[in-house]
């Protein structure tokens, strides 16, 4: 028999993916300079297809943009760039760095005759070094040719070929300081300009561009010196691979060579289509009752060793499947399974293979099953299934959609009892030893610092929802201690002094707690967690959600008393402490996940973070935030408000065989006092979210794989 | 060069199993969730894809093999891959017969039509099989629709609608691993409706309506699987 099938249709479908989905990206449009669908430096109004991400590593005259972009929606973007520009002089750096955010909406989608037309604000928060706006109507001519003409504002002004309305001050170098306002006040004011390119595919792969730039580069180019723009017209050749990426290389304005790489990518076309997980059982119907009464006789339920032995057959083929029985309340007729999911990160898979291990190994006249998923200790919403849809949906063309409909679910499924629970399931306790990095980006004296190091955590599950957790990292190799810079904020040093928190805290306890999670009431979940939370406080947090199963929102209030925790990573605690906390609403749109967190900061500000999120099936969600207080910008500081990008990757994407990590990234430009939220673990949303209806609608596919 | 490849990934082996020695989570729990057993297995997948599999004797099991084991069996073929694995009979539920191999690929079959897979990875997810699992025992000539239903890149049930015809293509003596059935070669063209795919499948059918041999679609990805059946 051959076992190496595994290990290569593994290699196979690495390389049949590109082929394995309906999508030509050699068809899609090429992308600019500033990682948005355009020609060299120019935009074009096509739009990405939609839920599609970006990365650009570009460089031309000694400026390098690292940019991030997404098709929000079929015709929203946004997009976010951090620049390197060598030799700026301004404020005092010889190499600047600037942050800048893009959105683009496309307003006229091209039809037979009508062109793309899309509306542009380029680096519309922040130092405005890049601001403009502009309105971009694109058109295919037959397969081959594509033209784009705009109208530009700010930066793409240079050419004033109509005067505008209002006055738009010129960009000078002492002015690029602060950063971080919305310059709303200078939108579509000022001088406009025209713009226009024209693109030729030669081949499938190979793209041709010559562009007419509006952009005069005034500030680089005769201010600062940076390079000489001597031509209004660039010149650039694309090839694009099937999966997506891009090389691109350019002659620009009469004097500079620029180069660009970008990788298009999309959660919703991972690397390996579909899951490497092995086949599950499958279901063996029992005999019909009129043929065979025998079969469903109920005599095993009355002996308590008839139990055990059910029980412990059921717990021990559910462990092949990755899946934990945490208790079980059996009936002659219907059998009532807690389950801790520790193989799937789709909750209906585990679902489903599940219900196929009952169907495997209960007793006949068990009809039906119930399955409550728990997370941390907390009862999920429970799906009941009868036993016989399971036997005859199996090899139903339609059965995954069968057992969706047919399936009942209950918000908030009964606690098991005392002794309905496994005895020997609690405590359980574990050791981790794993690699950890902490970053520090965008700082403009260093603007990659990370540490890289081992956390030794240990955790003990000592009944059902009553953790006990801490770690302490230890630093192998990095630089984040370089960091001399001393804190000028006028806020509480809440987050502002990390310098002193690398410096000084390493070794470090990284957190030190206990952790209780509950379910107060109908629909309702809870969590106390007391002790050293997070790197840089301590104390008490408790949070409320209101969660039901079928509701796309729910609510959620936090409230936490924190006293500020000493630099060296010990036990020690300073003198700031503040009592924080936020009401949270959350709302499930489609494919968004919307978040507003209404309250008091860590440094004793009110107001208000806003998150808008793009859910993707498998559970990979990119976001954005920004919060807003009543900490003046001046106060803030650089960036004037706290602001940043999400990102949440579940492993299994890459690896194709399911588990149970998800890991969350988030990415700030800038990290003041200001808008600063605890960083406390186990927030209760994350935790219920997957056992959601959306959510586990989204995956119902895989209740039978 | 494949030597030094093999050293290189001897190495990373054994850099992945000090790895796993130092990264091990020590636990109490029969599951170990870690971030480590991820990574660990990662590894170790990316180690053994380097290294080059040892070619295989086909078929991989001999016509002696199988009348010594003497229970229902078939050989299934990855033609994309080579892959070539024997699978035995791992559940019934009425007319569908789920197969398993020994590294856990499953492929069940309606009256030898190809209902669904798992383990392949694009598996198909199920197949309506109405018109096909009444015609072909029978060896007759019929005309049906089919749905084939995948997980795709986003996680929903995408369904491909398939407008088939399957036609009788005459008497053919049958070699199925050294031993011959006197068949039917039906030959099954689909098309799809709203879609440019479109496959053909042959099955070699017995007077007893046993499938003996035959080549079935999957998908996009995974392409065709030659099913033979060694032993009733």
């Amino acid at each position: 028999m051959s076992t190496g099938t595994g290990v290569s249709v593994l290699s196979l479908l690495l390389a049949g993916t590109a082929g394995a989905q309906q999508f030509d990206v050699t068809s899609w449009p090429t992308t600019s300079l500033y990682n948005v669908p355009g020609l060299v430096e120019m935009p074009s109004a096509f739009a990405r297809p939609d839920g599609e991400l970006s990365f650009t590593v570009a460089n031309f005259a000694g400026m390098s943009r690292y940019q991030f972009s997404a098709q929000i929606s079929p015709r929203l973007f946004g997009g976010f760039r951090y620049t390197e520009i060598e030799d700026f002089d301004s404020a005092g750096f010889s190499t600047y760095y600037d942050r800048s955010f893009d959105l683009r909406f496309t307003a006229i989608r091209e039809g037979a005759f009508l062109p793309e037309v899309t509306l542009g604000l380029q680096d519309f928060i922040g130092t405005g070094i890049y601001s403009a706006e502009y309105l971009v109507a694109s058109k295919h001519l037959g397969n081959r040719v594509e033209v784009s003409a705009g109208l530009g504002w700010g930066r793409l002004a240079g050419n004033s070929v109509l005067s505008g309305f209002g006055d738009r001050p010129d960009l000078t170098p002492e002015e690029v300081d602060e950063g971080g306002e919305a310059n709303l006040d200078t939108l579509f004011r000022g001088e406009i300009g025209g713009f226009a390119g024209l693109q030729y595919r030669v081949t499938d792969n190979v793209v041709l561009k010559a562009e007419y730039s509006s952009d005069h580069y005034d500030l680089e180019s005769e201010t600062l010196g940076i390079f000489d723009r001597d031509s209004a017209f660039n010149f650039g050749a694309t090839y694009q691979t099937e999966n997506g990426t891009e090389f691109s290389a350019y002659y620009l304005y009469g004097s500079e060579f620029g180069v660009q790489l970008t990788f298009n990518f999309n959660p919703d076309r991972p690397p390996i289509g579909g899951t490497l997980d092995g086949a599950p059982f499958p279901i063996t119907p029992r005999p019909a009752r009129s043929t065979d009464p025998q079969a469903y006789a109920t005599g095993w339920s009355a002996s308590a060793e008839g139990r055990s032995r059910v029980e412990a057959q059921l717990r021990e083929t559910l462990l092949l499947e990755r899946l934990e029985m945490e208790a079980l309340r059996l009936a002659p007729d219907h059998a009532v399974l807690y389950l801790r999911n520790s193989g799937y990160e789709a909750e209906p898979q585990a679902l489903g293979r599940a219900a196929r291990v009952m169907a495997a190994t209960l007793p006949a006249s068990v009809e039906v099953f119930t399955i409550v998923p728990m997370s941390a200790g907390m009862t999920l919403p429970g799906f009941t299934f009868r036993r016989s849809d399971l036997e005859r949906n199996e090899i139903a063309p339609d059965g995954a959609e069968r057992m969706l409909a047919a399936a009942t679910v209950t918000g908030t499924p009964a606690a098991f009892s005392r002794g309905e629970g496994i005895s020997d399931f609690y405590p359980r306790t574990d050791l981790l030893l794993a690699p950890y990095m902490r970053t520090s980006l965008f700082d403009p004296a260093n603007p990659f610092r990370a540490d890289v190091g081992l956390r030794f955590g240990a955790a003990a599950e000592l009944a059902r929802g009553v953790v006990v957790s801490g770690s302490i990292t230890k630093k192998l190799v990095g630089n984040l201690d370089e960091n001399d810079h001393e804190s000028d904020s006028v806020l509480p040093h809440v987050r502002s002094d990390f310098p002193l928190y690398d410096k000084e805290g390493d070794p470090g306890i990284d957190t030190l707690q206990g952790a209780y999670y509950f379910r107060p009431g109908q629909d309702l979940y809870g969590r106390m967690t007391a002790g050293y939370l997070e790197q840089m406080f301590a104390g008490v947090s408790s949070e409320l959600l209101w969660a039901p199963y079928d509701t796309p929102f729910a609510f959620g209030a936090e409230l936490n008393y924190v006293r500020q925790r000493d630099y060296d990573g010990g036990l020690d605690l300073l003198d700031y402490d503040v009592v924080t906390g936020h009401a949270s609403v959350y709302y499930r749109y489609e494919n968004y996940l919307a978040q507003v967190d209404v309250g008091r900061y860590l440094a004793g500000d009110d107001g208000a973070t806003f998150k808008l999120e793009r859910v993707y099936g498998n559970g990979w969600k990119v976001g954005a935030f920004a919060t807003f207080t009543d900490v003046s910008s001046d106060e803030f500081g650089e960036g004037s408000f706290d602001k940043g990008i999400t990102l949440t990757i579940p492993l299994s994407w890459f690896t194709g065989r399911s588990n149970v990590n998800v890991p969350e990234f988030t990415m700030r430009p800038l990290q003041r006092d200001g808008g600063a939220r605890l960083n406390v673990d186990g927030r209760l949303y994350d935790l219920v979210d997957h056992g959601r209806q959306e959510r586990v609608e989204d995956q119902w596919g895989r209740f039978w794989r | 060069m494949g030597t030094v490849l093999a050293m290189t990934v001897m190495r990373r082996l054994g850099l992945a199993t000090l790895l796993a020695g130092l990264l091990s989570a020590c636990t109490n729990a029969p599951v170990d969730t870690s971030i480590n057993s991820v990574l660990l297995s990662s590894l170790r997948t990316i180690g053994s894809s380097l290294t080059p599999a040892e070619p295989q004797p086909r078929p991989v099991v001999s016509r002696a093999q199988v009348e010594q084991a003497d229970v229902p069996l078939i050989l299934i073929d990855v033609e994309i891959s080579g892959d070539q694995a024997t699978a035995i009979r791992f559940g019934q539920n009425r007319n569908a017969d789920t197969w398993i191999t020994l590294n856990g690929v499953t492929v069940t079959l309606k009256e030898g039509a190809l209902f669904s897979t798992r383990g392949l990875g694009p598996d198909l997810l199920s197949a309506t099989t109405d018109g096909l699992e009444q015609a072909l025992p029978a060896r007759r000539a019929a005309r049906y629709g089919r749905d084939l239903r995948y997980i795709a890149g986003d996680e929903s049930i995408r369904r491909e609608r398939f407008f088939c015809e399957l036609v009788p293509e005459g008497a053919e003596a049958r070699v199925v691993l050294q031993m011959r059935h006197s068949t039917t070669r039906m030959r099954e063209s689909c098309y799809e409706l709203e879609g440019p795919r479109n496959f053909t499948n042959l099955y070699w059918v017995g007077s007893d309506g046993m499938v003996w041999d035959s080549r079935q679609w999957v998908g996009e990805t995974v392409g065709y699987l030659r099913i033979q059946r060694l032993h009733r």
